[in-house]
């Protein structure tokens, strides 16, 4: 039998991505063109800045991924393509190539959620994973904790009731001054800081029974704390103020987890989102899976990131289990899972 | 010679199959949801009931701007796909020339002008000529009364868009203008169709990227510029909240 090749077709916020995948699982080609030097003067994504560069990136990535999984648009059997969640003039541009492109061939077209295609960017590398599982997925955009009971059936535990994870680590860097993106920096000065600062913080959102979480108290805490010492003059050690920061955070995600496992017979724990790349999350995730006994699994750097690759491997099991979606489906910014 | 012709730049978006000089469908929906996101399902209806397959197709000329920054994009990108797909060339030609080849027939001189807010408009002076349509003054952005005044050595203008009626009081000042009615202020499929038709040539522009005509640049960078001149530094927040922090 010969493969299964699906198309995948991400552009939901600053990264224009076309990857080529058999069956599912294979990646055959990922092309990304990031546009981070684009933004980073800004301090942050430019909607419409991120809109332009899409469409310029888009078909000539199509035309490399083509050309280097080393196949025709005759064996393509599936498009797949992000609809949400994200930022809608540069959602609009992926979607609307895949339509013409599905449409102009008559090839069927499946729309795929950003976040579930975070989840399944660890089938790619893990194609023998299999649920019950737990997924803490972490990024600029989101920070939710599911229950995946079988492919395609997720429960959402919780969520952020207020920032996002990423989103708390782009200000606290910004007011640090330490650029955008604010994670990978933090994560590396945090390392040779110690996590010792206690920020006084106002009584978090986060029902403590419950399994959501709330950032932008502890985002508040720290910005203050900065403007504190600033003000009076007293010095900011900014690797430690990074390791008290992140620290914070992160045990807050783990807390949590770490409840969902004792609540959930699950096999294994997922992370995925851009800040599943944060070393302290993967080390503590690591400490705490090892101890329960479970497998602990999270994309390599280039699979966290926005890619194309994982919406083609979700929207091959989407379209195996639901079919496919309709020509009239729109771009959604605030899709939820 | 089957032509597809598509502008999705204004609040109008148009579409429409033309073999030769004959319309085989034409629609032109006003302030069409989601800058023409609908239009490709509709499209697939309406190939579907004149019974031509996609196939046929030998070109697409579509309208590349100016207007809706987004709605650009919906049509620059779904022809991008369609053209992908079915391998044939695309006529890429301004949104302004198709709307003033309604008046072509009409005057000799002929400004259309689309709606950029802040009293400006998109626009350009074209001489109709029977070969077609000859840029005198490229598309730019123009403050409107500025604009109006610097035509005054033409003597007789026809101006049409949405911006003539927008800025109607301005264009009305001028004896030497004339203000096309409302039916010929719209982009319609067909007349891109018949550009097309009449300018394209044979691999001029096979296999090249599509270059939208937005003709002003993102906000947020002529502010950044300010505020490095001093002028201003009020720039910090106009940011999108998604994929910070990786």
């Amino acid at each position: 039998m010969s493969d299964f090749i699906t198309l995948g077709i991400e552009s939901s916020c600053d990264d224009t991505s076309v990857a080529v995948v058999a069956n599912g699982t294979k990646i055959l080609s990922n092309q990304i063109s990031s546009q981070l030097d684009e933004h980073a003067r800004f301090g942050g994504v430019v909607p419409e800045l991120a809109a332009r560069c899409h469409l310029e990136s888009l078909v000539p990535l199509y035309r490399r991924a083509m050309e280097e999984a080393g196949i025709t648009l005759d064996q393509v059997d599936l498009v797949a393509v992000t609809y949400g969640p994200g930022l809608v003039g540069s959602l609009l541009v992926g979607l609307s190539f895949a339509k013409g492109l599905a449409l102009s061939r008559g090839l069927p077209l499946v729309g795929v959620n950003h976040i579930e295609g975070h989840i399944y960017a660890n089938l790619l590398e893990h194609p023998e994973i299999e649920p019950p599982l737990l997924c803490l997925t972490v990024s600029g955009g989101h920070t939710d904790l599911l229950y995946i009971e079988a492919w395609g059936r997720y429960r959402i535990l919780g969520r952020t009731l207020d920032d996002a994870a990423g989103e708390a680590f782009d200000k606290v860097a910004r007011v640090l001054g330490l650029g955008y993106p604010g994670g990978p920096v933090i994560d590396r000065l945090a390392r040779e800081g110690k996590p010792d600062i206690e920020f006084p913080q106002v009584k978090s959102l986060a029902d403590p029974d419950s399994y959501h979480f709330s950032f932008s108290g502890l985002k508040t805490a720290v910005i203050n704390w900065i403007h504190r010492h600033k003000q009076t003059g007293e010095p900011v050690d900014v690797p430690q103020v990074a390791a008290s920061f992140q620290a914070n955070l992160v045990n807050q995600l783990v807390r949590q987890l770490e409840k969902a496992i004792r609540a959930f017979p699950v096999r294994a724990v997922l992370l995925s989102g851009g800040v599943a790349s944060n070393s302290l999350l993967r080390q503590r995730c690591a400490e705490l899976t090892h101890k329960e006994g479970l497998a602990l699994y999270y994309p390599s750097p280039r699979l966290c990131t926005d890619n194309a690759a994982m919406i083609a491997a979700a929207g091959y099991y989407n379209y195996h289990s639901r079919g496919k979606s309709s020509l009239r489906i729109t771009a959604d910014p605030n899709l939820k899972l | 010679m089957l032509i597809l012709g598509i502008d999705t730049a204004t609040p109008w978006g148009t579409m429409a199959l033309c073999r030769d000089e004959e319309v085989l469908f034409e629609v032109t929906l006003c302030k069409l949801k989601g800058g023409g996101e609908y239009l490709l399902a509709l499209l697939e209806q309406l190939m579907d009931t004149a019974g031509i397959g996609f196939k046929e197709i030998d070109l697409i000329a579509v309208g590349t701007g100016p207007g809706s920054y987004t709605g650009i994009r919906v049509g620059l990108a779904a022809v991008s796909g369609l053209a992908e797909g079915l391998q044939v060339p695309v006529y890429p030609l301004s949104t302004l020339e198709i709307i003033a080849e309604n008046c072509r027939r009409a005057s000799r001189w002929v400004v259309p002008a689309i709606d950029a807010r802040r009293a400006e408009v998109y626009t350009a002076l074209y001489e109709s000529t029977p070969e077609g349509l000859r840029e005198v003054r490229p598309p730019a952005a123009r403050p409107v009364a500025e604009w109006a005044q610097s035509l005054s050595d033409f003597p007789e203008i026809m101006v049409c868009g949405d911006g003539s009626k927008e800025y109607f009081d301005i264009w009305n000042g001028y004896t030497n203008i004339t203000i096309a009615p409302a039916y010929w202020d719209r982009p319609l499929g067909s007349l891109a169709a018949q550009c097309a038709r009449r300018d394209w040539k044979p691999d001029s522009q096979q296999g090249n990227l599509l270059k939208p005509s937005y003709l002003k640049r993102v906000e947020a960078e002529i502010r950044l510029e300010e505020a490095k001149d001093g002028k201003n530094s009020n720039h910090a927040d106009d940011t999108g909240g998604c994929g910070i922090g990786r």
